[in-house]
């Protein structure tokens, strides 16, 4: 057998190199960290568990790099088919409405799918983004690696992280655990709004975990 | 089998403008699994469909204080369930909202204990599969000569792989007489069965032995002598105060149940949630209320 040319070594460096880049391209990029025997890392009052995703539009998304730059992070598990989800974003303009409001507050507002890409709910996002005029990214997690790290387990399940980068609030959008608009919305406490609020005042968070309701995250396995 | 005696006051109830039905025939023309002709549109499942309700009244079996009882029967279709007043990691409760006439009082829905359905170690929620029953106490104002009639809406979410929204705007009529108005029918078995997954208070309890203790701060034992088998069902904490786990720790297959609860527990007064307990080949449905740790009466509680 011919020993390997430099040449054709380097060639094949490179291919080795090419193939790793892109699986880290493809997959989302997890920092390290201790890893517990579920996976799941997030923990109110931790160092959220950094990721890279792509949204939907084809842009890359990392949340450290939304927090060094000051912004307090809310990631919205989402699943359009959800009826849940429906009632916050067609319903009723939940989402929309905080998402607008507190982005001058320096919030960035953040969807993730973690839906698989055999379930039937999937693919369908760019259709209700336009739908709804969402506004802010939508973000990919077909494996559901980044769904688990967060132990996300509906839709909606809503999550925020603070300029330190440390997750402050993890549950319901709200106490209302029907799937229609409430008859007396006064009676609703908006568990997110609450929590942005003390956020930005640099109060505790006096809910900082609220039992989630909605869909369950239609995970691959 | 006790006869459960009831009167028929009840109208069936108006789903999205059509008429309710008797049960639903078996499978579903609906199942999105099912494969339809090449190049036909399947139809989207309606959840309105795919679970029904209609209400009963009966003067005959008491649900708490109430001197009569009104009943939501629901019927599910293969396949699908519905969620308990916790459903667990996901899910969504049925949701009952009535506007009742003066001289009539419903009191809040008591839920027969659900069945689990564990996802994963981490995920268990709290369901109803084919039928659930939902049992209120009511008071009519005996001085109502006639039936007076309840309107309200019930909403649920109905899942199998998939979730779907359900809703009914109902009218049922209660009467505060004691005599039977229009036909009379003896009871369902559905009825029967789902009355005796009703949890009985602990205090009530004489047939088994069931105790309670926290062992350290956070830790519940629940121990019921003689028992082969314990499940625990956490009732809903508007403070999210649960137990963790429950996917695995919920169940055993011994006469003890040992719960570790959340970091969250001195916010609640006290917990509460239904022991199924399975003694000697009989089933028993119990709930309890224990006080948290550094509150009163939180020592040993025995029964």
């Amino acid at each position: 057998m011919k020993f390997l040319t430099s040449k054709v070594r380097a060639v094949l460096a490179a291919g080795v190199l090419a193939v790793v880049g892109a699986g880290l391209v493809t997959s989302p990029v997890l920092a390290d960290h201790h890893k517990s025997s579920d996976g799941m890392k997030a923990k109110v009052g931790q160092k959220a568990p950094d990721f890279t995703l792509t949204s939907v539009d084809g842009k890359s998304y990392t949340l450290s790099e939304l927090t060094e730059d000051g912004k307090i992070v809310v990631l919205e598990w989402w699943n359009p088919k959800c009826p849940f989800v429906v009632k916050h974003h067609d319903t009723l303009s939940t989402m929309n409405d905080l998402s607008e409001k507190y982005a001058e507050k320096d919030v960035v507002w953040i969807a993730v799918n973690s839906t698989n890409s055999s379930h039937r709910d999937h693919g369908v996002d760019s259709d209700y983004i336009k739908k709804w005029d969402v506004d802010y990214p939508v973000l990919l997690d077909e494996s559901g690696k980044v769904g688990k790290m967060y132990g996300a387990k509906t839709t909606p399940h809503m999550y925020i992280v603070d300029a330190n980068g440390v997750l402050r609030y993890q549950g319901a959008i709200d106490s209302d655990r029907g799937p229609r608009a409430p008859r007396d919305a006064s009676m609703v406490t908006n568990y997110v709004q609450q929590a942005l609020d003390q956020i930005i005042a640099g109060e505790t968070v006096t809910q900082p975990e609220t039992q989630p309701y909605g869909c369950s995250v239609k995970y691959a396995s | 089998m006790s006869v459960f005696r009831i009167c028929i006051a009840a109208v069936p109830l108006i789903a999205g403008g059509s008429t309710l039905e008797g049960a639903p025939s078996k499978g579903n023309p609906l199942d999105p699994g099912r494969l339809g002709s090449p190049g036909q549109q399947l139809e989207e499942p309606d959840g309105s469909k795919l679970a029904r309700v209609r209400f009963i009244q009966s003067h005959a079996h008491g649900v708490g204080t109430g001197s009569s009882t009104l009943a939501a029967v629901f019927t599910i279709e293969d396949g699908w369930h519905l969620y308990w007043e916790n459903p667990g990691d996901s899910g969504g409760p049925i949701v009952f909202d009535f506007d009742a006439p003066d001289g009539v009082t419903i009191g809040d829905p008591v839920f027969p204990t659900p069945a689990r359905k564990v996802y994963s170690d981490r995920h268990v929620d709290y369901i109803y599969e084919n039928d659930v029953v939902v049992f209120f106490p009511v008071d009519v104002d005996p001085d109502l000569r006639t039936a007076v009639t309840v309107t309200g809406t019930v909403d649920w979410l109905v899942c199998k792989d998939e979730c779907y929204a359900g809703f009914a705007e109902v009218e049922f009529e209660l009467s505060g007489e004691t005599g039977m108005n229009g036909s009379v029918e003896y009871a369902s078995e559905t009825l029967v069965r789902w009355h005796e997954r009703l949890a009985s208070p602990v205090e009530e309890v004489s047939e088994i032995e069931l105790s309670t203790s926290w062992v350290g701060d956070i830790s519940l034992r629940i121990e019921v002598p003689g028992a082969d088998r314990i499940v625990f069902y956490p009732g809903f904490s508007s403070q999210y105060v649960y137990p963790e786990r429950m996917a695995t720790a919920g169940v055993t297959e011994s006469s003890y149940l040992l719960l570790s609860y959340n970091e969250y527990l001195h916010r609640a007064e006290s917990i509460t949630g239904i022991v199924e307990a399975h003694v000697d080949g009989e089933v028993h449905y119990i709930s309890i209320r224990v006080s948290t740790p550094g509150n009163s009466d939180s020592e040993s509680h025995t029964r």
